[in-house]
């Protein structure tokens, strides 16, 4: 089964009519749309799920309630009120025969908002043999989708939303979709309604035929059906525990997902104590940086009278403070001239005299009093002034400047401490979590024990039911009625047989291939040789890690709490893997009585997360794997996807978008 | 029996009184170095000196009884730079009206009585009021703006008293 051409109109992104054909050549088997984010990509994939089944789903970029069906645009040109058609119709080609069918739905525009409503959806139907198409017919046409893409496996076909790192899909739909796309869905109805539904079997009603005739046959008949509401009401109890268990399997998951989150708040706490232990040393070093920052400009009385220097020197410079230069006379040679009042010469030195006075004043210029001295050593000490003075500037500077590093780098520490402190806020208590999870790990095994024992005793009521037939046949009326109702329930009884042993030839070799393939396909396509994707009996996968024990000897332990990019690894593998299978099971069985599902896929793929390398390898194995490769990427993986030799370059496709403009545009590429 | 001061500058407790006590409070904070500007009391009080001198304002004293001392034994270990400054003081300061060859004899001489001292001390002391009311609004209430090149505002306004034209220009 193969998608020929998706065409819409007025969908979303796609104003007017956007048609696309997809490669059907089983050798270059890939159809791929290149473009940006944002550009349209993902709309594309949207619209097959709205054109199969007229929903579509949330996105990373928008919740499916939020999004107008109806282009933009479109809406935007509207009056209130008025309507507009949108259509997807999706053509497939089965077997020689081309099938179309076509959503239709009328918008209306909600009044002057820019919003608008359904208020009409309509599917038509058409074939197309040898070359010829049929008229348009209207009418319920779901159930042929159904046959052909069953709903319930659109997560195994249809990548339309970020599903790929999804934690998610219970254990019952998760082994109903496996038990779909291998084809031994129908072996399991069958088997359910001849045998296994207790009184609403084919077996039980036809046992109800036969005559009874004695009182003991009225009792064994009346312990059959005392076994059988056992059975019943055990079935209903392995219900009720069945539903409890998934329950409880959830919210392991949702408490998981939140541990997860908290092993990123573990990180956190670790970063931000860095970051405060950063914010304290940027702290100590803006201490030690301001301290002799004051210190040098405690000496700066030094630098403010360097400008002051000049001054004093120019006003020095006009003065008389030369001092007198006298050989051998110093002030104490005055002193003793005065004090004596007489002069070497022997002239009377009298106070108030000429002499007196000039001897006073010639006092004040030689040595000690004169001034010269004084002025000299205060010039001196003022010019060392102004050189500390300079050299201090300088200082200051430097340590401001290192100040204002070390402020920059606590202030960018303070920074990520407060960015780190609003993200660890919002996430929840750890031990409360790890507590809730373990209660609901103890309540799920406890139901799952239920179901086991529960299981265990419809299993023993059967044998019993079995035994009072067998003794019923023995003690039966050989009347012509009984015999032929005997007939057919032994002819129900080996169509049960048949099924239940074709069922067994088929089901239990699956899951042990499945692992097979999802261990080789963990190691091709992540290089991973330490971690293995295994699934288990609850029809979840669970991803090992090996690593050395204390003894040397390798042991596995389960990563229970996983990374993004572990996650769309785990969940890639397990896809690729069950359409690798159900392929292998195609090409095993004769093509007529192959009830395995052949499913193109369309993805928009989950690479922005991936390296170059997984890139790589996972894209080799989509055109194998599946019947169709439709992929949605950026520009820049498309090299490293290395899938242009599964593609023909007629069937390389990019959205486009005009700068602020709402619609976008597919075109050929032509080449890649 | 009073103590008999010897004839010299700086040989008594200086005392800063009132606002300028208030302002002083404000830039020095004894061991406190991320709240001060200067390390010392006595750093703040000779630089103030200058200040007051180089923008060529003096400032009465605020009388009120509130007031921070600066020791004696501080003073004596800071003698030697306190005196280069009354120097450059008694040089500089024209309020007097004295002919430079008489403020050159004021400078170097020594002083020959207590009433010079105190006098002299007076001026020394009003340029450093001056220097502290400069300080005050230069370093506590400047506001950084975007020319600053420092985000911090004490480190910013040091910097910026550093290159104030009025104190270093010619």
């Amino acid at each position: 089964m193969k998608f020929r051409k998706i065409k819409m109109y007025n969908f979303m992104r796609y104003k007017g009519e956007n048609e696309i054909e997809f490669s059907t050549d089983p050798d270059k088997n890939v159809t791929v749309v290149l473009g940006n984010n944002t550009f349209g990509k993902t709309t594309i994939a949207q619209a097959f799920r709205w054109g199969l089944y007229g929903t579509i789903i949330d996105t990373q970029y928008a919740k499916s309630k939020d999004t107008n069906i109806l282009n933009n645009e479109v809406l935007a040109q509207m009056g209130p009120d008025d309507r507009k058609l949108v259509s997807v119709s999706i053509q497939i080609e089965n077997q020689g025969i081309t099938y179309e069918f076509k959503r239709k739905a009328e918008f209306v525009r909600k009044g002057y908002s820019y919003a608008s409503k359904q208020i009409s959806d309509e599917l038509l139907y058409r074939e197309c043999r040898d070359g010829d198409w049929d008229e348009w017919q209207k009418g319920e046409f779901e159930d042929r989708i159904q046959m052909m893409f069953p709903r319930e496996l659109s997560n195994y076909f249809l990548f339309d939303g970020e599903r790929w790192s999804s934690q998610t899909n219970s254990t019952k739909d998760t082994k109903d979709a496996i038990s779909t796309i291998m084809g031994i869905s129908p072996l399991a109805y069958m088997k359910q309604h001849l045998k296994d539904s207790g009184s609403k079997s084919v077996v039980r009603k036809l046992r109800g035929m036969y005559v009874a005739g004695s009182d003991s046959e009225l009792e064994l008949n009346r312990q059959i059906r005392d076994y059988e509401t056992k059975i019943e009401k055990a079935q209903e109890a392995i219900k009720r525990s069945e539903e409890i268990a998934e329950d409880r399997a959830e919210r392991i998951q949702e408490s998981e997902e939140i541990l997860r989150n908290n092993k990123k708040t573990e990180d956190m706490l670790k970063e931000l104590k860095h970051e405060k232990e950063r914010v304290e040393y940027s702290e100590r070093n803006m201490e030690g940086y301001y301290k002799d920052i004051v210190n040098q400009f405690s000496d700066s009385y030094k630098y403010f009278s360097a400008s002051l220097l000049q001054r004093v020197i120019d006003m020095l410079k006009n003065s008389s403070i030369e001092g007198a230069q006298i050989p051998d006379l110093t002030g104490s040679t005055i002193d003793y001239l005065l004090e004596t009042g007489k002069c070497l010469c022997g002239h009377p030195i009298l106070p108030d005299s000429p002499e007196y006075r000039t001897l006073v004043e010639l006092k004040k210029v030689i040595y000690p009093e004169s001034i010269a001295t004084f002025v000299n050593s205060f010039q001196d000490r003022l010019e060392i002034w102004q050189g500390e003075g300079k050299k201090l500037y300088d200082e200051i500077k430097e340590k401001a400047d290192e100040f204002e590093g070390a402020k920059l780098a606590k202030e960018e520490a303070q920074d990520e401490i407060d960015r780190l402190n609003r993200k660890i806020d919002r996430t929840i208590n750890f031990e409360q979590e790890r507590r809730r999870m373990n209660n609901n790990i103890r309540e799920e095994r406890a139901e799952r024990d239920k179901i086991r024992g529960n299981m265990n005793s419809i299993e023993e009521y059967k044998i019993n039911i079995g035994k009072i037939e067998r003794k019923l046949d023995e003690t039966r009326e050989n009347t012509e009625k009984n015999r032929k109702v005997q007939r057919m329930v032994a002819y129900a009884e080996a169509l049960y047989e048949r099924a239940a042993q074709e069922y067994q030839r088929k089901e239990t070799p699956l899951m042990g291939e499945l692992n097979d393939l999802m261990k080789t396909n963990f190691s091709h396509m992540f290089n991973e040789q330490e971690k293995e994707a295994v699934l288990e009996d609850d029809y979840k996968l669970h991803l090992y890690y090996k690593r050395m024990g204390a003894d040397g000897q390798k042991v596995r332990y389960e990563e229970k709490i996983l990374s993004e990019g572990e996650l769309i690894a785990r969940n890639f593998v397990f896809i690729v893997s069950i359409l690798e299978l159900a392929k292998k099971k195609r090409l095993e069985e004769k093509e007529e009585e192959s009830y395995v599902l052949n499913l193109p896929i369309v993805l928009d793929a989950p690479f922005s997360k991936l390296s170059d390398d997984n890139i790589g390898l996972i894209a080799k194995v989509l055109p194998s794997v599946s019947e169709q490769v439709i992929i949605f990427m950026l520009d820049k993986d498309w090299e490293a996807t290395k899938l242009s030799q599964y593609t023909d370059s007629a069937f390389v496709y990019r959205v486009s978008k005009e700068q602020d403009a709402n619609s976008s545009s597919i075109e050929k590429c032509g080449e890649v | 029996m009073a103590r008999e001061l010897q004839v010299k500058y700086f040989n008594d407790t200086i005392y800063i009184c009132g606002k300028h006590k208030e302002m002083v409070d404000k830039m020095w904070e004894k061991n406190v170095a991320s709240n001060s500007f200067f390390k010392r009391l006595i750093d703040l009080y000779a630089v103030a000196a200058v200040v007051g001198l180089k923008i060529g304002n003096r400032a009465e004293e605020d009388r009120s009884p509130d007031r921070r001392n600066i020791q004696l034994e501080q003073i004596a270990g800071f003698e030697q730079q306190l005196n280069t400054i009354m120097k450059m003081i008694l040089l500089l300061d024209e309020s007097d009206g004295l002919s430079e060859q008489d403020r050159i004899e004021r400078a170097f001489r020594k002083p020959e009585t207590q009433e010079q001292v105190q006098e002299r001390m007076e001026l020394f002391n009003s340029y450093a009021r001056a220097g502290i009311e400069f300080l005050y609004t230069e370093l506590v209430e400047r506001t950084t703006d975007i020319n600053d090149i420092y985000t911090d505002a004490r480190v910013a306004n040091i910097v910026a008293l550093l290159d104030n034209e009025e104190l270093v220009g010619e």
